[in-house]
């Protein structure tokens, strides 16, 4: 187990490697660059200026050298200064992923709190009404765009009814209800969407399990139906619907870039949005590299956790 | 028929068991009766498909409904009708009356629990034991049915026994809660041959010493022979030939049973080649009209095309479903 923890951790070493180079290159192939912006800002494009400023920020180098100098730095945590707000790239990406994190981890919880009893009773009462609302609510949930439902709870829970702010963020430590406000239609857009898929997901294979023989052997030893269904066969189903959400947890907690800017939501993935549009180099690359990061990690967490969902998994 | 004697354990009269089909209906037992007495052990032998399995699951009331639906016949154990009861009551005969021993014990067995958490959970919701008593009860019953080392292997799962383990492990399930009636539906199917022997001495050894009856339900005449007091054998979903081992195995009066006894392989050389029986069974949706063996039996007749051939009483205690008897007794 902990020989094959650290032989998992030694692999993330060259995929980190490779994300960096790409993630490096890919800025390093946008249009323009700072000396631009700085250039434009001041109203000056005399060529020497920029020769100067060229030098100073190390543009006058060739790009392996500029690589491995970012590299070198940003493995210390070093992702230099945001060329807009001047403070280092690092402080200003920490600052976005508690609220990153709150929204996909709760979003995601609602979600698996509404599929999974969703999922397993549109199953267990296969071909009813029951059944053909969870499929049709769930088939609508994966056909409409994300944003146009938040659009949509917006303009209907705040400017209609008006219960809920229609955007903002509060610290759930600071004031828990002002919070818990501002995080109701973001998080309720986050696990209406990711419900629509692992509620189709636990039905399928909560279908396919209660067909399989244990749950016949766990009724003919005199088990209640309950307990053959939410314990034997549920525990069975939820291995892959498991595994799905941690892969959409680990895309959430790359932000999501969308959501956040609609319900001005303090997170990574607005943070990168607006560096984009800003073209604030630093903080896109060190992002970019973050949210790999993040995923990778994530993936990396799953498949230890599937040990504990699936004994017949070895580790080897 | 089929009046229940005191001494009868199992008795099914007249069961069907139609399943409807997107394709259409299918009748899977068709008025199937036979009766097993206390300490008996009763085979019921036939080729997949013809309706043995179904018929368990009919005892067991694990027939799913819908598709599955049983339109005439009763299942009396001990006396009272299986199919009258609710599903409460039904909750408490399974288990501690009635278990049940299936074909493939991988698939049988959950793959996510341990042995001793599907086992105890049995345990303690049959016979209300502790964690702790139902855990030492487990340790017990995989060393009656031979585990070595039984404490070792109670928190491994399934997959981590061998295929004949696994199938002492299901057998230790299902006699955990001390039922009194045990099928084992093809228990030794899915093993390796020279497992096979041994899982089937084992089951008919605890049926003896725990004083129980048993359903065994199998393909293999060979181990109907080995096993059983009373045989009944099915060709699709009806029951041809019923009547004691020694009567059928000696006089045979099916066709089909006696084309079943020439495709035994036999060890002491007296036939050079088997006889298959011609022809492979019937499509069940579409059954053919009259005896549903007529398309294969050499000796078939006009009425075998015409009319379904009732069980009749050739000799004491032994029934057979063929025209060829009528011609006899007219």
């Amino acid at each position: 187990m902990l020989a094959y923890i650290i032989r998992r951790v030694a692999y993330l070493v060259p995929v980190l490697l490779v994300l960096s180079i790409v993630v490096f290159t890919f800025v390093e192939m946008l249009p323009g660059n700072i000396i631009d912006t700085l250039v434009g800002t001041e109203g000056n494009n005399d060529p020497e200026v920029r020769k100067i400023l060229e030098k100073e920020y190390g543009l006058d180098q060739p790009v392996y050298v500029r690589y491995a100098k970012w590299l070198t730095r940003a493995v210390q945590g070093d992702f230099g200064n945001s060329l807009v707000t001047r403070r280092p790239v690092a402080v200003e990406l920490m600052a976005g992923i508690p609220a990153t994190v709150y929204l996909a981890v709760v979003g995601i919880s609602l979600s698996m709190l509404i599929a999974v009893p969703l999922g397993t009773i549109a199953a267990v009462r296969r071909n009813t009404a029951i059944d053909y609302t969870a499929q049709v609510t769930s088939l609508i949930g994966i056909s409409i765009p994300e944003f146009w439902f938040a659009i949509l709870c917006v303009l209907f829970f705040s400017l209609y009814l008006g219960w809920l702010p229609s955007s903002g963020f509060a610290n759930p430590f600071v004031d828990p209800w002002a919070s818990l406000k501002f995080l109701i239609l973001p998080a309720a857009a986050v696990g209406f969407r990711q419900a629509a898929y692992t509620t189709r997901l636990t039905r399928s294979s909560m279908l396919d399990e209660m067909n399989k023989e244990y749950v016949d052997t766990a009724r003919s030893v005199g088990l209640s139906e309950g307990k053959v269904i939410f314990k034997y066969t549920l525990r069975n189903a939820m291995i892959p619907t498991i595994t799905i959400s941690g892969l959409q947890l680990a895309n959430l907690l790359g932000g999501t870039v969308v959501l956040e800017s609609i319900f001005a939501w303090p997170g990574i993935g607005r943070a990168i949005f607006e560096a984009i549009l800003q073209r604030d180099y630093p903080l896109v690359q060190a992002g970019v590299l973050v949210l790999g990061v993040i995923v990778v990690v994530m993936n990396l967490l799953i498949d230890l956790t599937y040990r504990l969902l699936n004994p017949r998994v070895k580790f080897a | 028929m089929a009046e229940t004697v005191p001494n009868t354990v199992l008795a099914l009269d007249d069961l069907t068991v139609r399943f409807h089909l997107r394709r259409g209906d299918l009748t899977a037992v068709d008025g199937v009766s036979f009766a097993i007495e206390r300490g008996q052990t009763f085979g019921l032998v036939g080729e997949s498909g013809s309706g043995k399995s179904v018929t368990a699951k009919a005892i067991m009331r694990l027939i799913p409904d819908p598709p599955g639906e049983i339109p005439r016949g009763r299942i009396l154990f001990e006396g009272s009708n299986i199919l009258d009861k609710s599903n409460a009551e039904m909750r408490g005969l399974r288990g501690r009356h009635i278990a049940m021993v299936f074909q493939e014990p991988m698939s049988a067995l959950n793959p996510v629990f341990t042995v001793c958490d599907q086992i105890s959970d049995a345990l303690r919701t049959n016979l209300g034991l502790s964690k702790a008593e139902a855990r030492e009860r487990v340790v017990e019953l995989l060393s009656l049915v031979g585990i070595p080392s039984p404490h070792k292997r109670l928190d491994s799962y399934v997959h981590e026994f061998s295929g004949g383990m696994r199938q002492r492990v299901m057998l230790a399930m299902a006699l955990s809660c001390n039922p009194g009636f045990l099928i084992a539906d093809e228990p030794t199917t899915a093993l390796d041959v020279t497992i096979q022997a041994t899982i089937l001495e084992l089951i008919t050894g605890m049926i003896e010493r725990l004083g129980m009856s048993l359903l065994f339900i199998t393909h293999n005449l060979g181990v109907v022979a080995h096993a059983c007091d009373r045989v009944g054998v099915m060709y699709a979903s009806h029951i041809v030939e019923l009547g004691d081992k020694k009567e059928i195995f000696a006089h045979p009066q099916h066709p089909y049973t006696v084309g079943l006894l020439h495709s035994i392989p036999r060890l002491d050389g007296q036939a050079k080649y088997l006889t298959p029986i011609s022809g492979s069974v019937c499509n069940m949706m579409e059954p053919p009209a009259g005896c549903k063996f007529h398309p294969r039996c050499a000796h078939a007749m006009d009425v075998c095309r015409r009319e379904i051939p009732k069980l009749k009483e050739i000799a004491p205690g032994h029934l057979a479903a063929c025209h060829l008897h009528d011609r006899g007794a007219a």
